[in-house]
């Protein structure tokens, strides 16, 4: 059980506090609703290079990483296509410094030309060694371009090309700032030992003033359902055959998402789940296989990702695959398979809850989802999961017509 | 309200860091605990002398290693793989060149149900010639990936240029080795090594007198004579070599420089531990900062100073774009020169200073984090002593002796340099 106090100041901003007084540390996490789904498709790629551009100074002080530091503490953040994640952690006598830098980049930016330069470079470098200079680092890449025809999921936070990120411009740059980056539409979570009365005096202090923002209200055009089975053959210089196969899935708010994910986690949640079970041990078709569900905040992906045992056909992959899938289709999951599921999932809740930054990005994620709370109440949700349930989601989503796969070829070898 | 006057910054207190207790059993292992936490979790590591320094043949603890979860003499593979997950609780075993690690990690409710089929996963193996055959084939494909990435090649030709073929650590896994290893010497080295008498334990999170009992009970009485068979741990510390591998068509060049130095017990291991930080250790390092933040040229950049048993190594590692990878390479010698011969001002000392207590404060937060902490030193033949040292170190270290210690283990003559990536 995660406990918090919540607020809402008087420009929009959301604010979460939680205590724990096991820490020496506390930390500080925005979430700001904006990610790569609110891009212009001539301009992919832009939210993540924002990303970079929150560290090169802001309107009141040009830098951030050295006041972090002196103050003994470390940040990053990182963008997905739904959001925008910032972060520090430090010793809690010096919690204010970093309401401080975080308020001050809230407000604005220095925008000067040599960051725009100098992360644009960086972010090239990023693109190069991330997804094109890495084995199979394309793959989400044309994965995400063949299962999404209209959505802005098509691309992926790091851009859809290299010259996309070469393009942007200042203009660019300081419109998506005014645009996304607000009060109104962000959370912010402070936990650790800490008072809140004092904290929210100090919240208010550097949060306070910051004016509200006109935020454009989200209009993306939502995936038609798929109708016909797709696929898509590649060949590379690699060592070993793979398959992608997605399967379209519900948003993460839907009231049946968590019996989505518990399908991918019979797949594959530790070494008794049934693709480890059948096809690595087994049949031994495939030497890792995974599935997993994306948890994005429009309708996502399910995804199955595997690499072939040596000597077997991606066709026999593919069939095996299926195999699996049908069952789930045809007989019910037995009580004992899905209580172990319940289990696993309850044990590593505790898990993931120890830690006083995870506390504090799943609170502002919970809360952006429609209510902090959330943290607490999935649990449950996961528990009352019955196997008419996974029955019938199986037959939803496993259909041929409901599937892309990327077959990823290994160049034969002379 | 003035924005531009940054909130008064406190002094980074020490870590408080939960006691360590030791347990002695009849056979001579030690049970180390440490109790704490908020919630009721509970785990035990099991740390054997099965590191790959004692075998004979390249992959033979690795595979020893990999194939303890695929059946007991009690146990099929699928019934303890149910087990595990049934009761949420999470197995993994782990090994590098001196040891092999095998954790329970579980909700303390479960602990007692468990710790039989953990017994069993490191005693009884029954090695499976099927399962050898799988993780064989698993662990070939893995090899093949990572050798396509120039990351992870630059990586291994460093520790071998560093270390020689002859030392483990610096010993070169090639294709060939996946054909010459057999289940036979797997089954002989998990007879020879894995011991309940070759072993420390490591205990944390919540458990009391109960908990402690149970693991005597299975791990503190079996006692048997281990010889060790011979291994090569002398180090030749070669002289400095440039070493450029071609790769077709690669966007970027993976870079390494460095050199084989000392272990933690040098006296100016801590120094280089500050002087590697203020090169290269935080975001704020000199070596991002103009590499990354000033030029483009990477993602990222790092130096480090890192103690292995008996040896340790100095290190700086990037991947940049091809087309730059010289002027990178001027940039990092410049910084080098640059570390020798210009005094640290206040400012940046008394940064790098705040961030390494800050860094050190935060190894405290939440008994797991003190437990790998502790386990870590462990290895090393050390405990937290040596961190409240690094702390102090840290705290009165001076400008000139960073200059000292720079002239002493910076210079370029010391360096081997690696370069994988398209070169012109």
């Amino acid at each position: 059980m995660i406990t918090y106090h919540k607020t809402t100041l008087e420009n929009g901003l959301k604010v979460l506090i939680h205590q724990d007084s096991t820490s020496p540390i506390a930390a500080v996490n925005v979430l700001y609703d904006v990610g790569a789904r609110d891009e212009n498709e001539e301009r992919t790629g832009f939210a993540h290079l924002f990303e970079h551009l929150m560290f090169g100074g802001s309107s009141n002080i040009p830098d951030f990483d050295t006041h972090v530091e002196t103050a003994g503490g470390s940040n990053n953040a990182f963008t997905s296509n739904d959001i925008t994640n910032y972060y520090i952690t430090l010793p809690k006598e010096n919690l204010e410094t970093a309401l401080w830098l975080e308020s001050d980049r809230m407000l604005s930016l220095a925008f000067t030309p040599k960051s725009l330069e100098v992360q644009r470079q960086v972010v090239i470098e990023e693109f190069k060694q991330n997804y094109l200079n890495q084995p199979y680092g394309d793959a989400y890449l044309l994965l995400r371009d063949l299962a999404f025809k209209v959505h802005p999921y098509k691309w992926a936070t790091i851009g859809k090309e290299i010259e996309h990120i070469e393009k942007a411009t200042m203009e660019e740059v300081k419109s998506f700032f005014f645009r996304h980056y607000a009060p109104n539409n962000a959370i912010l979570c402070v936990s650790g030992d800490i008072k809140i009365e004092d904290t929210l005096a100090m919240v208010e202090k550097w949060f306070g003033s910051i004016p509200k923002r006109s935020v454009p209200n989200r209009a993306l055009p939502q995936e038609p359902t798929q109708t016909e089975e797709r696929s898509l053959h590649v060949e590379r210089d690699v060592p070993v055959d793979m398959i992608y196969k997605v399967f379209h899935i519900c948003d993460r708010r839907d009231e049946t998402f968590f019996t989505v994910d518990i399908l991918s986690d019979i797949l594959s949640r530790g070494r008794s789940s049934r693709f480890h079970e059948i096809l690595m041990r087994q049949k031994q078709i495939f030497t890792e296989i995974d599935a997993y569900v994306g948890g994005d905040l429009d309708p996502g992906l399910f995804y199955v990702i595997g690499k072939l045992s040596h000597g077997k056909t991606m066709e026999e992959g593919d069939a095996a695959i299926w195999e699996v899938l049908d069952e789930l289709k045809k007989e019910h999951v037995q009580e004992r398979e899905l209580k172990k599921l319940k289990n696993k999932f309850e044990a590593s809740h505790l898990y993931q809850q120890a830690g006083i930054l995870d506390k504090a990005m799943e609170l502002c994620y919970a809360e952006l989802l429609g209510n902090a709370n959330l943290v607490n109440e999935d649990l449950a949700k996961y528990q009352q999961i019955t196997a008419l349930e996974v029955h019938q989601m199986a037959n939803t989503i496993f259909t041929k017509e409901n599937s892309s796969t990327l077959f990823y070829h290994a160049k034969q070898q002379d | 309200m003035e924005r531009t006057i940054a909130p008064h910054k406190h002094a980074i207190k020490a870590p408080n860091y939960i006691p360590v207790s030791t347990v002695s059993f009849k056979n001579g292992s030690h049970l180390f605990c440490q109790e704490g936490g908020s919630q009721e979790l509970v785990s035990l590591t099991i740390r054997l002398n099965a590191g790959s320094k004692l075998q004979d043949k390249f992959l033979t603890a690795a595979l020893c290693n990999d194939l303890l979860l695929s059946g007991t003499k009690n146990h099929k593979a699928d019934e303890i793989s149910e087990k595990i997950d049934f009761l949420g609780a999470y197995i993994n075993s782990d090994y590098n060149q001196d040891f092999t690690t095998v954790q329970l990690f579980c909700m303390r409710k479960y602990f007692a149900e468990l710790i039989p089929y953990l017994y069993e996963i490191i005693f009884e193996p029954l090695f499976p010639e099927s399962e050898f055959k799988r993780m064989v084939q698993k662990k070939k494909q893995n090899f093949l990936v990572n050798n396509e990435k120039v990351h992870q090649k630059s990586r291994a030709v460093f520790f071998n240029t560093l270390f020689g073929d002859e030392n483990c650590y610096g010993a070169l896994l090639k294709e060939e080795h996946f054909e010459e290893v057999s289940l036979e010497e797997v089954k002989q080295f998990h007879n020879s090594y894995y011991h309940a008498s070759n072993m420390e334990l490591f205990m944390a999170g919540k458990f009391g007198d109960e908990e402690i009992q149970l693991v005597e009970q299975f791990f503190g009485s079996e006692k048997k004579d281990i010889e060790f068979g011979e291994f090569n741990n002398t180090i030749l510390y070669p002289k400095a070599k440039i070493i450029h591998q071609h790769k077709a068509n690669a966007l970027q060049s993976s870079i390494r420089l460095g050199y084989g130095n000392f272990d933690a017990k040098h006296p100016d291991y801590l120094n280089m531990k500050i002087v590697s930080t203020i090169l290269g250790g935080y975001f704020g390092s000199r070596l991002m900062k103009n590499i990354r933040e000033d030029k483009g040229y990477t993602y990222g950049i790092g130096s480090f100073q890192v103690s292995l048993l008996g040896t340790g190594y100095f290190g700086i590692s990037t991947e940049v774009g091809s087309q730059v990878t010289n002027n990178a390479l001027d940039e990092i010698y410049k910084e080098l020169n640059l570390m020798k011969t210009v005094l640290i001002d206040a400012d940046e000392l008394n940064l790098v200073k705040n961030y390494m207590l800050g860094n050190i404060l935060n190894s405290a937060d939440g008994i797991f984090n003190q437990a790998e902490l502790f386990k870590n030193l462990r290895s090393h033949n050390l405990d937290l002593d040596h961190i409240h040292q690094l702390a102090d170190r840290v705290r009165n270290i001076q400008p000139e002796e960073i200059l000292a210690i720079s002239n002493k283990y910076l210079d370029r003559s010391l360096m081997h340099e690696i370069v994988i990536g398209a070169i012109n």
